[in-house]
């Protein structure tokens, strides 16, 4: 009898399984197998039928990995793409940086020893600094960075920059016209214009040194620069960071944010035709490369194929 | 009332050793006891590397039984995520395939039950005399399952000529003309269609039996 019945419960759960069924079968299915008789063989049968799919990874399970790790807020895999020829030209130019190095520490000691200048247009910029604090450069601003041989570290900034500072126990100052902003290690945003300069401190601490005074900030705060006149208070209930609001879409067509994908990071898009209408729901936080970002889109939406050569996106709806 | 039985009946069963040991025999790249312990102590890289090992089988296992897409990828996304979010309860020292096995399984048991389409086969019984069907009526509606599953993943043709012949009554020569077919080609699908129908049928009446 016991043996029969396993039979019985078996043959109609591989039968349930192998194929599609009609709503009303499906029904009768899942009816019978909330009656409690023959708990035993079912679950028998359904740990036969959960162990007839193989472990190991598969396309799928890549492309879904992704998805859950956004779903849980785990970091994302960075593609920092280091080209080939890096490590060798590495290899010879680092005994010579070492010696240019000692030789100038030596000699000129208070010499800036890295320079790095950056500008943007339309689109945004993301980049690690030498240092290994994170820049986020909006649109229209420019960024002139100097490290000096002791460490500290210093950005001109015209426009608005996001910037996540790396500790190493030397200052990290960013001056605008109207001030200079030093921090030890931190996250804020400074953004000056003509008509003001206003500093936010989401982390850590900074201080804004003026011509004639400097105030310091606490995390949460926001310092405001105009006319002359300083004021500080609570960051304002609608200041939104833009490095985390540029690349955050909710429900958002697909086409549309290709586009600022794209304007992101200063890429030409193409597309051949026209791509259905795909909401999606996708946060990106600027350190992403644009083939990382393109990888993702396309596995998340699975509706366009394309083509990149790093300046030029090629999509075609499928 | 009647899942709780089901539920704790089938959980005693998968804690047992034989259960287990059935289930991994079969599996090659597994988890070893030292991934779920650093997957308990909150490692990105060990859960990455639980999903990536054991995404085909819980994929596969909810799809088969939840036919709707959406509704299937949201129970394998959900039983991932509780996997994280659940993570201090895991037990380095059990077998962790049992485990998931079994968070796999309650989400595909939970969801037929909540499911609002759902019937009608034990509840609309419950509701109408507030008793559960009958064993007799049981085992006849099991049957009739049987035979619907059986008669849903036949062939098509061979399903088109066994509807029309026992659902709508048609001849075997009215069948012919309606499908273009040949009549010897009817009677071979139908005698191909009451074969399967035997073998599933006869099992049945062996267990009515006794």
């Amino acid at each position: 009898m016991e043996s029969r019945s396993r039979e019985k419960v078996s043959r109609i759960i591989e039968a349930y399984a192998r194929g599609e069924h009609p709503v009303g079968t499906e029904e009768d299915f899942a009816g019978w197998l909330a009656d409690p008789r023959h708990g035993e063989e079912k679950d028998e049968a359904l740990a036969e039928l959960w162990s007839s799919f193989p472990l190991g990874r598969t396309r799928d399970a890549d492309s879904a990995l992704l998805r859950m790790k956004m779903r849980l807020g785990h970091p994302l895999p960075l593609k920092r793409r280091i080209p080939r020829w890096i490590p060798a030209v590495a290899a010879v130019l680092l005994p010579i940086a070492i010696f240019l190095t000692v030789f100038l520490l030596t000699n000129r000691p208070a010499q800036p020893m890295v320079t790095l200048a950056l500008q943007t247009a339309d689109s945004m910029l993301y980049q690690l600094l030498p240092d290994n604090s994170e820049l986020w450069l909006n649109s229209n601003s420019s960024l002139v960075y100097t490290e000096a041989a002791d460490g500290s570290r210093h950005a001109k900034l015209r426009g608005e920059a996001c910037f996540k500072v790396a500790h190493n126990g030397t200052a990290f100052e960013v001056e605008v016209p109207d001030l200079t902003v030093r921090v030890l290690g931190t996250e804020f945003n400074v953004k000056e214009s003509a008509d003001a300069t206003e500093v936010v401190l989401y982390e850590g601490s900074v201080e804004a040194l003026l011509p004639d005074r400097s105030v310091p900030l606490t995390p949460g705060t926001m310092l405001t620069y105009r006319g002359g006149e300083v004021s500080v208070g609570p960051i304002p209930a609608d200041h939104i960071n833009w490095r985390y609001a540029m690349l955050d879409f909710r429900g958002e067509d697909i086409a549309s944010i290709l586009e600022k994908v794209c304007r992101f990071h200063g890429a030409a898009l193409e597309i051949a035709g026209t791509l259905p209408a795909d909401p999606l729901s996708i946060r990106f936080d600027g350190r992403e490369t644009i083939d990382y970002m393109m990888m993702l889109l396309q596995q998340l939406s699975a509706g366009f194929d394309y083509e990149s050569d790093g300046d030029t996106i090629k999509v075609t709806p499928r | 009332m009647a899942m709780e039985r089901t539920d704790r009946s089938t959980d005693t069963n998968l804690s047992g050793e034989r259960g287990s040991g059935k289930s991994l025999s079969k599996d090659g790249p597994a988890v070893g006891a030292d991934v779920i312990q650093a997957l308990k102590e909150g490692g990105h890289a060990a859960y990455d590397r639980v999903f990536t090992v054991y995404y085909n089988r819980i994929n596969g296992f909810v799809a088969s039984l939840v036919k709707r897409r959406e509704d299937a990828e949201d129970i394998v996304s959900d039983v991932f995520a509780s996997l994280w979010t659940g993570r201090d309860k895991l037990d380095p020292s059990r077998n962790f395939n049992s485990f998931i096995y079994t968070s796999a399984r309650n989400a595909v048991l939970n969801y037929f039950r909540h499911n609002k389409v759902r019937t009608n086969y034990a509840a609309s019984a419950v509701k109408a005399d507030d008793t559960i069907p009958s064993d007799e009526e049981f085992i006849a509606r099991e049957t009739e399952l049987l035979v619907k599953l059986t008669v849903d993943n036949m062939p098509v043709q061979r399903q088109k000529v066994y509807m029309m012949n026992r659902e709508d009554g048609l001849g075997n020569d009215e069948i012919a003309a309606q499908l273009g077919i040949s009549r010897k080609a009817v009677e071979k699908h139908m005698r191909l269609a009451l074969a399967d129908i035997r073998k599933v049928v006869t099992a049945m009446l062996l267990i009515l039996n006794i």
